[in-house]
C-alpha cells in the first residue's frame, strides 16, 4: 500500500516539477504593482472528509479551508469538526471496549507557491501549519484481572472534557484552476510533535485534526474544492507599461 | 526544484515507518528495594508478611529478601496502603507505606486493546526512616526499580 502511495507521489511531484519549469520559462517579467497586496481569497472544503463521513456512520468530519495570497506567499487557515467512534479489540479478538471523541480544530500557517507568476493562481506549494484542537473523549473498556484486589474483569469508563492538543505540520500540494472561480487541489500533511493537556487519566487515541496520537510523524491527506473571490485586479506598473509601449 | 523533489520523496518515505505496534510495557507491580541507611547497600531481611490495608489477601508471606521484590498495587484506586511485618537480624518491626499513583488508560492501536499504565508514583505516609522514589512510572522492565526504602 505504502509502495503505491510512494509511486503515486513521485509521479505527482515529477509532473508538477516539469510543469513548474515550463511556467517559469513562459512567465513574463515582473509586471505586478503592489506585489504583496492580496488579490483575492479562496474558500474551500475537504471533499475527502465529506466522503468519509458518508461512508462510515461512526465518523463525522467536515473541514473548511481558506487562503489569501501575498504574491508567491499564501496565508492559509483551516477549521474543522471531528466526531469519531472506534471499537477496540485486543489481540485475542475479544471486544474490550470503545473509544469516542468529538471536537473542533484549526490550523494556521503559510505556503510558498513554486508556480511563479501563474496568471491562474495555480499552485504547487510547500508550507507549514500550526494545529490546535479542543475535544472531549471517553474510553469504555473491560480488562481481565486476576489479583489480590478484585476478582473478574475490571470494567471502567474514563473520560475527559476540554482536552486541548497542538501539533505542527509540513504541507505540500497542488491547487489547479478548473473553471473561472473554481479550483481543485490536494494537500499532503506530515504531522509532527503532537501533545495534549487536560486529560490526566486517558491518553488520546485520536486527536481531531491530527489523527492517531501514538503515531508521530503521521500523514494526512485532503482533497479540496476551492472557490476564489477576487478583491482587486492586478495592475501593471507604470514603468513596465512605458517599456512595453 | 530538485531540492523540492528530494524533500517530497523523503517526506513520503517517512510515512512508511509510522505503523504502531502492540508493545505492552505496563505493569501493576511496584519494584521495591530495602537499603541500609548507613551505607546505601541492599539490606537483607525477612518479610513475615506484606498486606494491603482493606484487603484480606497476604501479598508476601515469609520471604527472605536480599535485593528487590515486587508488590502489586490496587488498579481500581489511586493509592495502596501497604503494611509490612518484617525482621532485620533479630529485630522484628512493623511499618506502613502508602503509595499514590495516577492510573492512565492508553489505546496504542484499535486492535491492541486498552492498557492501564500507572504513573506519578509517590508516597504520602510511611513509618520507615526514609523513602526515595527512583522511577515514578510502573513498567514491565524488570531492571527498573521504583522505590528505595532506607532503614
Amino acid at each position: 500500500m505504502c509502495r503505491y502511495f510512494v509511486s503515486l507521489c513521485l509521479v505527482f511531484v515529477l509532473s508538477v516539477a516539469g510543469f513548474a519549469q515550463k511556467e517559469k520559462q513562459r512567465a513574463p517579467s515582473d509586471t505586478l504593482m503592489f506585489k504583496y497586496l492580496p488579490t483575492g481569497f479562496r474558500i474551500g472544503t475537504d471533499a475527502l472528509a465529506i466522503f468519509l463521513s458518508q461512508k462510515d456512520p461512526k465518523l463525522k468530519l467536515w473541514e473548511v479551508n481558506a487562503d489569501l495570497d501575498f504574491d508567491r506567499y499564501y496565508l492559509a487557515a483551516d477549521y474543522g469538526s471531528w466526531s469519531k467512534q472506534i471499537t477496540i479489540d485486543n489481540s485475542t479478538n475479544i471486544n474490550n471496549g470503545d473509544y469516542q471523541n468529538n471536537g473542533t480544530y484549526y490550523r494556521i500557517g503559510a505556503d510558498i507557491n513554486f508556480l511563479l507568476k501563474d496568471p491562474d493562481k495555480n499552485m504547487f506549494f510547500i508550507g507549514f501549519r500550526l494545529g490546535k484542537s479542543k475535544f472531549d473523549h471517553t474510553l469504555n473498556y473491560s480488562m481481565d484481572y486476576t489479583g489480590p484486589y478484585a476478582t473478574g474483569p475490571i470494567v471502567k469508563t474514563v473520560s475527559a472534557s476540554g482536552v486541548t492538543a497542538s501539533w505542527t505540520e509540513i504541507t505540500t500540494g497542488l491547487r489547479v484552476k478548473i473553471v473561472s472561480g473554481f479550483w481543485m487541489g490536494c494537500t499532503a500533511r506530515l504531522k509532527l510533535s503532537p501533545n495534549y493537556e487536560n486529560s490526566p487519566s486517558l491518553v488520546p487515541y485520536d486527536i481531531p485534526g491530527y489523527g492517531l496520537y501514538e503515531q508521530s510523524p503521521y500523514w494526512g491527506f485532503n482533497y479540496q474544492l476551492f472557490w476564489r473571490f477576487p478583491v482587486r485586479k492586478l495592475k501593471v506598473r507604470p514603468k513596465e507599461v512605458a517599456k512595453k509601449t | 526544484m530538485r531540492h523540492i523533489l528530494l524533500i517530497s520523496v523523503l517526506l513520503v518515505l517517512a510515512s512508511c515507518f509510522n505503523k504502531g505496534d502492540c508493545l505492552k510495557t505496563n505493569t501493576d507491580k511496584v519494584r521495591i528495594a530495602f537499603k541500609s541507611k548507613a551505607d546505601g547497600k541492599n539490606l537483607s531481611l525477612r518479610l513475615n508478611s506484606v498486606t494491603a490495608q482493606g484487603f484480606p489477601t497476604v501479598l508476601i508471606s515469609n520471604q527472605d529478601v536480599a535485593g528487590t521484590f515486587e508488590l502489586r498495587i490496587d488498579p481500581n484506586q489511586a493509592f495502596t496502603n501497604f503494611i509490612f511485618d518484617y525482621k532485620v537480624g533479630e529485630v522484628s518491626d512493623k511499618d506502613t507505606l502508602k503509595l499514590t499513583y495516577r492510573p492512565l488508560a492508553r489505546v496504542p492501536a484499535s486492535d491492541c486493546g486498552a492498557f492501564l499504565y500507572f504513573t506519578d508514583l509517590n508516597y504520602t505516609k510511611t513509618g520507615f526512616d526514609s523513602i526515595r522514589i527512583v522511577n515514578a512510572q510502573l513498567l514491565s522492565d524488570a531492571n527498573i526499580l521504583n522505590v528505595q526504602i532506607f532503614r
